[in-house]
């Protein structure tokens, strides 16, 4: 990935494509970027499938592998439920 | 919703966020999910010859008081013995944390996914009691 992958856009671009990958369309994974926040060395990225009935207990290792991938890069991201208070 | 400074806290700044290698014998690994909200919370625990927490780590996909349940029970665990932390209580973790009792479900999560945790690094090293085997096996 590239040095600038620390920029919000650049997240975005490559948490849509892992979210798009082929599991995460199995579960109709996506992101609510206007609710993304930094949050010191965090990005907090709400995530929301768009399955009905879908319990997240099946799509929440997906959800890790994607963290897992950024913390390789050195990123912290923490996907959390959209809407979630 | 108005979160304590605690959580908000270990929200913004999460200890112990990670995973470890689940098919180590020395790697206990709990995942449990809360019908209430949908929230699942992945805890594993590392121990050492003597039975010692000597490593922690959390995935939860859940809100606030889910990540900071999770994020302070690691950290408390860590340095304990198995007993030590099986012995650790939701309650402890809804006073520290002020848990609203809209949340205490939350602090649940996290005790329900340290006992697995535990219960699983047991079973692997052949410790599991018959009381604690059917309790693993029925998840």
């Amino acid at each position: 990935m590239p040095a600038d992958l620390n920029n919000q856009q650049t997240i975005v671009n490559r948490l849509r494509e892992l979210l798009q990958s082929a599991e995460g369309r199995k579960f109709g994974l996506s992101m609510v970027e206007e609710d993304i926040q930094h949050e010191g060395h965090w990005w907090h990225v709400p995530v929301a499938s768009g399955v009905p009935n879908v319990n997240a207990f099946d799509y929440a290792p997906i959800l890790n592998r994607i963290e897992e991938e950024f913390e390789t890069q050195g990123i912290k991201v923490l996907l959390i439920p959209a809407l979630s208070d | 919703m108005a979160y304590s400074d605690k959580v908000v806290d270990h929200y913004k700044n999460p200890r112990n966020v990670g995973s470890m290698d689940a098919s180590l014998k020395d790697v206990g690994t709990g995942i449990v999910g809360a019908p209430e909200c949908g929230d699942v919370m992945k805890l594993q625990i590392k121990v050492d010859e003597n039975d010692r927490i000597v490593d922690a780590k959390f995935k939860t996909f859940g809100c606030g008081s889910a990540i900071a349940s999770s994020s302070l029970a690691t950290e408390w665990v860590k340095g304990r013995t198995l007993d030590e932390a099986s012995q650790l209580k939701n309650t402890e973790i809804v006073t520290e944390l002020s848990l609203p009792p809209v949340k205490i479900h939350c602090s649940v999560l996290a005790e329900d996914a340290m006992r697995a945790a535990i219960a699983d690094v047991k079973k692997k090293r052949g410790q599991t009691q018959p009381a604690e085997a059917a309790v693993a096996a029925n998840g």
